[in-house]
């Protein structure tokens, strides 16, 4: 009896040896999922949208490190409105469009996203082997939360299995939110600069319409058949238009009574003894008159912020034109745009026929400057 | 014999007790019922940041000896019994709308928004801005890209989130109330120099922080030829953290 006791005993205390041994190895198997760690998710920018914008159309960044050792074969992405518990889907979060734009650290993953809300990456199942490995992963084509200045969460867990399916391996949770955008906005006042007269001179260096004198002028001499007679008038123009200006003289040729000078309708040299009324804005020569008339656009452009210009037919030393209507001058030297202040002088020239009939010639010619923005 | 069977017998109880702590780790579990969970509790004074169930939901503590942060460079505690285990970041931008109104060649105009942000349980955050400079549609004001001071009469588009006191008073440093650790990214930092490249860290967080105010100040300079017109830009801010 004692001897049965005793072996009895013995096999009691060898199994308790046994399943204390055992014990702890079974408990290794408890399925207590790793934290993955060094998480973010960085919200970028899609196409047109920002990264935090409300309902746009973003990428995310996810970065995490995944612990060493463990099998991979899906990992999925569950957004929610809490980090921890039952899984709501932020309202307005839709993730059926997602891509896997790009991927680092494990890779091998195509994108799986039928299930709004939940697309999870899937690849041939494999361990993360070595050191635990930085991993990122970009979704693309995501369609953020609706609601501004939203928190959100995305848990991150890895499977074993190919579709996320079965016990999560490894988890993480991180935080993003949605942020409304800041709509700046500012007003650049339209400006258009712009003034006739006889002369306009400068204040500090810079053209000055305030010292604009009448816009009533006289040739320099009576018309005769053997010289010719000139005249100069000046304009200032600036805008800060995108495209710049255009300057155009509008007005009838010199008239007497039933009388006229006729105009030049298209650029020539002139000809004294011949019945000529034209303009150009360029400093001439004594091929036109015995003293020179006009003068070049000052200051001087310089295809940045001077753009001042003559335009065809206005813009050749010694050769004049005027029809009524034609754009004399624009804002276009070095690509059309705004320009600061300069001073432009017109030239006025009148040769005439021993025929010309007497009498005191005038006109008024009206200068419009329109600018474009 | 009837000693070796007392050793056994011995024997056998401590290997029972020694397998039945062996097997039993350390997990803490919430206390949880089918209609109520407690998270993060604790024995002892107070301890307990989040109940719930259904339809009731409760963020309480009692009896806390001292509550607070405190931290140096390499080390960071909160104390007191609101504490989750869960990653937490709240981040609003009131308004939403800035107007600069009329911009002029002869002084700078400025604009300030803000925005907050809080992040517990993490490592930090950054904050970026993204966005165009303001752009009238055909012209776009230039960016400073490098950082400066305003220069009227040049075109410039910056900003900062510090307090400045030029072009004209304006702007506030980051407010960190009591628990934040939120500063200005040292591109965005230095008062009455502005700086704008899109994609940039303007703001970050070192570690885990409460909330943190923080104050954009915009900075508008253009010149007489600006070309006319009303300038907008979409500013988008986003805010990374790490867990």
């Amino acid at each position: 009896m004692q001897k049965k006791r005793g072996i009895l005993s013995r096999s009691l205390g060898i199994a308790l040896l046994v399943a204390t041994i055992l014990a702890p190895l079974f408990s290794m198997n408890n399925a207590y999922a790793s934290q993955i760690t060094n998480r973010s998710l960085t919200l970028q920018a899609g196409a047109t949208d920002g990264g935090s914008k409300p309902g746009g159309v973003v990428n995310h960044l996810f970065s995490f490190t995944l612990p060493s050792g463990t099998t991979v074969g899906s990992i999925q992405f569950a957004y929610c409105t809490t980090a921890s518990g039952t899984c709501t889907m932020p309202t307005g979060l839709v993730s059926t469009s997602a891509t896997l734009a790009s991927q680092s650290g494990a890779t091998g993953f195509t994108m799986v996203n039928t299930t709004n809300g939940s697309p999870y990456i899937t690849r041939t199942a494999a361990v993360v082997a070595g050191a635990p490995v930085a991993v990122t992963y970009q979704i693309g084509s995501i369609t953020n939360p609706t609601t501004p200045n939203q928190t959100f969460y995305v848990r991150i867990s890895s499977f074993a299995t190919t579709n996320a399916s079965g016990g999560t391996t490894d988890t993480g949770t991180v935080a993003a939110s949605t942020a409304s955008q800041i709509i700046l906005s500012g007003t650049m006042p339209e400006s258009l600069v712009f003034c006739a007269g006889a002369t306009i001179t400068t204040t500090a260096g810079v053209p000055d319409c305030a010292t604009a004198t009448s816009g009533v002028i006289s040739f320099n001499q009576l018309f005769s058949p053997t010289d010719t007679a000139t005249a100069s008038s000046q304009m200032v123009a600036s805008t800060n238009a995108g495209s710049g200006y255009a300057i155009t003289v509008n007005g009838p040729t010199l008239t007497s009574g039933a009388n006229t000078v006729s105009p030049m309708a298209s650029s020539a040299v002139g000809a004294r003894g011949v019945s000529q009324f034209g303009i150009n804005l360029k400093l001439n020569t004594t091929t036109t008159s015995t003293v020179p008339v006009g003068l070049e656009i000052s200051v001087p452009s310089n295809g940045t912020n001077y753009r001042a210009q003559a335009t065809a037919g206005y813009n050749t030393v010694d050769s004049f034109k005027f029809t009524s209507g034609d754009t004399v001058a624009d804002s276009a030297s070095g690509g059309a745009g705004g320009s600061d202040a300069q001073i432009l002088t017109a030239s006025y020239i009148v040769n005439v026929p021993g025929s010309q009939p007497a009498g005191t010639y005038t006109t008024t010619l009206t200068y419009i400057c329109t600018p474009t923005f | 014999m009837v000693k070796k069977h007392v050793a056994w017998g011995r024997l056998s109880f401590v290997f029972i007790i020694c397998a039945v702590i062996g097997t039993s780790p350390a997990h803490a579990t919430p206390h949880q019922s089918t209609n109520y969970r407690f998270d993060e509790s604790t024995l002892g004074a107070g301890g307990m940041d989040l109940s719930s169930s259904a339809n009731y939901q409760a963020s309480h503590s009692t009896g806390d000896v001292s509550v607070g942060n405190a931290a140096s460079t390499n080390y960071q505690v909160q104390a007191g019994s609101k504490t989750t285990n869960d990653p937490t970041l709240s981040f609003s931008i009131p308004g939403g709308s800035t107007n600069l109104g009329d911009f002029t060649a002869g002084s700078a105009t400025t604009a300030t928004a803000s925005f907050s942000v809080s992040n517990y349980t993490s490592y930090g955050y950054v904050v970026q801005i993204i966005g165009t400079s303001p752009s009238n549609g055909g012209y776009t004001l230039t960016p400073m890209t490098s950082t400066d001071v305003s220069i009227p009469g040049t075109v410039q588009f910056g900003i900062n989130l510090v307090a400045n006191t030029s072009p004209t008073s304006i702007g506030a440093n980051p407010d960190n109330g009591d628990f934040g650790f939120g500063v200005a990214a040292a591109n965005y930092a230095t008062p009455n120099n502005y700086r704008y490249v899109s994609g940039e860290t303007i703001a970050m967080a070192p570690k885990s922080s409460g909330i943190t105010n923080y104050t954009i100040s915009y900075l508008v300079n253009v010149a007489g030829l600006t070309p006319g017109g009303k300038y907008t830009s979409n500013q988008t801010i986003v805010v990374t953290g790490t867990y």
